[in-house]
């Protein structure tokens, strides 16, 4: 339990104060900080992070900072989740997608959602994120638990745990858990 | 045009004497330029992370405790952290 597979939104919600999880990203993140438990993510989670940093920013700030703040903000957004030694995983390589009359070869990340799609009715992002997760809990049966925030996520937590083979616990169930706070 | 002193091994420097005397350049410095520029041509992404290196150069000036105070300020609002990456997810 130790080992944690972490959602983008664990890490935002350790930068938001005014977030029902802070409390609990920001253990978890302090606790990552000095090694005493460890998190997976997917090479996605470094996307979504410049993309709401990117967005957040441009919706707040734009009409006041004519400067680089903004990609400053992504670029140091980026080396905090890389400061909280999280590895990265990128299920690299392409290969050919085994339906008849599909002909065509497509990342294994890829390759990986759709599969998951027949079992789970969700959106791209969160077909990819479980796709890395289910991965990784494969390369590392030490992995106890997938960390989210996401309310929709947390409320199929039964059915989605069972194919990802590990629990879905929100932020503030993992600090519980593992006696963080 | 710019001089520079470049070392390479034998092998590639017999080759270019071959390219040379084969009449595909003028000379060896000719060869050099004009593979250089083909490749620079070829392949734009290698100056892709310029910009890339000077906001990191910027982002190395910023404190841990004012990125962190800017971060709050940016995300701060009604909607939670789960619902801005949500967002990106194509939801609510």
């Amino acid at each position: 339990m130790r080992q944690f597979y972490m959602d983008t939104n664990v890490f935002i919600s350790s930068l938001k104060p005014d977030d029902p999880y802070h409390k609990e990203a920001k253990a978890i993140a302090r606790r990552l900080e000095d090694d005493e438990i460890q998190a997976e993510t997917s090479v996605l989670t470094l996307v979504e992070t410049a993309s709401v940093a990117s967005r957040l920013h441009h919706a707040k700030k734009h009409r006041k900072q004519e400067n680089n703040e903004r990609k400053v903000f992504i670029v140091k957004a980026l080396r905090r989740l890389a400061a909280l030694k999280t590895r990265f995983i990128n299920i690299a390589g392409d290969i050919p997608i085994a339906v008849k009359n599909i002909q065509t070869s497509l990342p294994s990340l890829f390759n990986e959602a759709i599969t998951l799609s027949l079992q789970a009715p969700l959106r791209t992002f969160d077909l990819m994120q479980l796709a890395a997760a289910g991965h990784a809990k494969q390369m590392n049966s030490e992995l106890g638990a997938f960390v989210t925030g996401d309310g929709e996520l947390l409320s199929k937590k039964q059915e989605l745990s069972k194919i990802i083979k590990m629990p879905i616990l929100s932020p503030k169930e993992y600090v519980e858990a593992l006696g963080l706070e | 045009m710019e001089i520079i002193n470049v070392k390479v091994e034998k092998e590639v420097k017999e080759k270019l004497e071959r390219l040379v005397k084969r009449q595909a350049y003028k000379n060896k410095s000719e060869a050099v330029r004009k593979m250089l520029e083909e490749h620079f041509k070829e392949h734009p992404e290698l100056f892709a992370s310029d910009e890339l290196y000077v906001i990191v150069k910027e982002a190395d000036k910023m404190t841990n405790e004012e990125f962190e105070g800017l971060a709050a300020e940016v995300f701060k609002g009604p909607k939670t952290a789960a619902e801005l990456v949500g967002e990106g997810r194509g939801r609510f």
